[in-house]
């Protein structure tokens, strides 16, 4: 005789401990101490879901849980909203061999009923949902991820060579704010690497024409076009409104004006530079590593300075 | 590429970026090399005792007069 949805749970049941939203909630947060695991489906989870839970969805629990569970011997509470895929799911987690397996009673719905509260991810809209569903399948980005990226705001120091491909991937990406400083038109010379600018936009300040490129690509990104020098009038407060400067800059005044600023208003700086054929590439994050002038603490001669 | 990767990481705290690592690369060699760097403590800067509190004259520490356009361009 075919088994029903009852026999399958008080199955369960006899195998699996189940723990009251309340004791969950004594628990505090996830952590070292055991995984809290939401087994719900993607859309569910964005509905709402417990904070500091790891989320995998049923049909991909098999798949997914060793790399986001790696020891078996930790202690896993299972939930979902009522309670039950949550049962099946310990199940076969301790089929998988996971020692010590439980499953909140009731699940969110009775978690919600206690007023514990939910944690949500930024809401994406139905065009987001499409445009950025291959970094949802990246366990590293994920729609948290998108999200964080969609509120980040980098800045750009320089248009030009190191700045262009930087511009157009963290715009592709999705990051909501992108700060874009230069004080050059492009140049037909600029075209043959600059990719951010095209030939109708000879002449055009290159924020302008960057500003065209990077909404053409992605209009969820604001673009701020900083048509200007900068200069230690202006770079403190700018560098106040941005998280991460990206340096592209071609020149070592600007280089170590960067670097100074971000050390004072502590924001990392990804640096980049080339000359010809070879790049150099960096993360100076103030105070957890280098800055600049650990490297080099003070420029070198201008004669020695290529140009 | 490796600056926006190396941003995207920073943003969603990922992977291990270069914090710490000068990463060098050689187009005609096709080569990339790795230098391990580590935070100065006698840094000027970001030193334990830090003798630059505020911003300099960056034309004049590079010793360019008269001063030069500081536009970025790349």
């Amino acid at each position: 005789m075919a088994k029903t949805q009852q026999d399958f749970l008080v199955a369960a049941r006899q195998e699996i401990p189940e723990v009251s939203v309340q004791e969950v909630q004594e628990r505090g947060q996830p952590g070292d101490d055991f995984v809290l695991l939401d087994v719900r489906e993607n859309d569910e989870v964005r509905a709402g879901y417990i904070d500091g839970a790891v989320a995998i969805p049923r049909g991909f629990l098999e798949f997914q849980v060793a790399s986001k569970v790696p020891q078996t011997n930790k202690e896993v509470i299972v939930y979902c909203a009522g309670g039950a895929r949550s049962l099946l799911a310990a199940q076969v987690l301790r089929s998988m061999g996971y020692e010590n397996v439980s499953s909140m009673s009731g699940g969110i719905t009775r978690w919600q009923d206690a007023g514990f509260p939910l944690q949500r991810d930024r809401q994406l809209n139905a065009e987001q949902l499409e445009r950025y569903s291959r970094h949802f399948l990246l366990s590293q980005i994920g729609e948290k991820g998108q999200g964080k990226l969609l509120d980040a705001k980098v800045l750009l120091i320089g248009a030009g060579g190191l700045g262009s491909p930087a511009a157009l991937y963290l715009a592709a990406a999705g990051v909501g704010t992108l700060g874009l400083v230069d004080a050059d038109v492009v140049d037909l010379s600029n075209l043959q690497r600059q990719v951010l600018h095209s030939n109708d936009r000879i002449g055009m300040p290159k924020t302008e024409s960057g500003k065209i490129a990077i909404n053409a690509i992605n209009p969820d990104v604001n673009v701020q076009a900083h048509n200007m020098r900068l200069t230690t009038d202006n770079v403190l407060d700018l560098f106040a409104e941005y998280d991460i400067i990206v340096d592209g800059c071609d020149n070592f005044p600007t280089r170590y004006l960067v670097n100074d600023a971000a050390v004072l208003a502590r924001k990392p700086v990804v640096h980049g530079s080339i000359f010809q054929f070879e790049g150099q590439a960096s993360v100076f994050k103030p105070h957890e590593g280098p800055c600049y002038r650990c490297l080099f603490p003070t420029p070198p001669p201008p004669g020695l300075v290529p140009s | 590429m490796v600056q926006a990767t190396e941003t995207v990481k920073l943003i969603v705290g990922q992977g291990e970026p270069l914090v710490g690592r000068l990463l060098m690369y050689d187009s005609l060699a096709m080569t990339f090399r790795e230098i391990r760097l580590r935070r100065d403590p006698n840094c000027p800067l970001c030193g334990d005792d830090p003798t630059i509190t505020e911003l300099v004259n960056y034309e004049e520490l590079c010793g360019l007069i008269p001063p030069e356009p500081v536009g970025a361009v790349g």
